[in-house]
């Protein structure tokens, strides 16, 4: 798997904030437009 | 009382799951992966998804849940250190799905209510919060940092999971 669909976004959001993303989800996740904007929101 | 009719939600009860099983599940996870810290931080958030999901987990079944929630977090744990993985090519984001408006939209809801929700918490809660998923220090470091107890990082980060699961309710 090597694409975030729009869907899968929010299942990634749930995960990362209970920290359940695997190693493959997190490293997808990190580079999405949607984490980005969390950690520019928040430092 | 039946178990059945056992509430996990009650915090003497809950206590007393705490008090039962903490300790066995943090040297369960200790002996299998040998890292004391992520350990304790593994019980701790095995718990916090314990209380947040107490109204749907039977008393019964409490110990197999926690169980099971640590060892979940573990397994994605030795995941992040077995693979490598290329993040370049995860970072272009030439190759996304985009899917339908109602996808985008119900995205974009999600994303404002995170961010509304993780604004609202009491700033102790959000600087744990903060710390632990996007600075990812474990509990010990975050407590040094912060000045405080570890017992009072784990509180903060329960009120601060159970505060944003009551503002997206379906997470």
């Amino acid at each position: 798997m090597n694409t975030i669909t729009n869907h899968t976004e929010n299942e990634f959001l749930t995960k990362w904030i209970y920290r359940q993303l695997t190693f493959e989800e997190e490293s997808l996740f990190i580079n999405s437009e949607n984490y980005k904007n969390l950690v520019a929101s928040n430092r | 009382m039946t178990e059945g009719n056992i509430s996990i939600c009650e915090e003497k009860i809950y206590e007393q799951l705490y008090k039962s099983y903490a300790d066995k599940i943090y040297k369960h996870l200790l002996y299998k992966y040998g890292d004391m810290e992520k350990a304790k931080d593994m019980v701790q958030d095995s718990f916090a998804q314990l209380w947040i999901n107490c109204a749907s987990v039977n008393f019964s079944s409490a110990k197999s849940f926690l169980y099971k929630v640590a060892n979940n977090f573990s397994l994605n744990d030795i995941k992040h250190k077995k693979v490598v993985l290329n993040y370049e090519k995860s970072s272009n984001n030439s190759d996304r799905t985009y899917e339908s408006p109602h996808y985008q939209m119900e995205e974009k809801e999600f994303m404002l209510r995170l961010e509304a929700a993780i604004n609202n918490l009491k700033e102790g809660q959000r600087e744990v919060f903060l710390l632990s998923r996007i600075e990812k220090k474990k509990y010990r470091e975050i407590a040094e940092l912060l000045g405080i107890s570890i017992k009072a990082v784990e509180k903060r980060m329960q009120q601060a999971l159970i505060n944003i699961k009551k503002s997206i309710p379906n997470i």
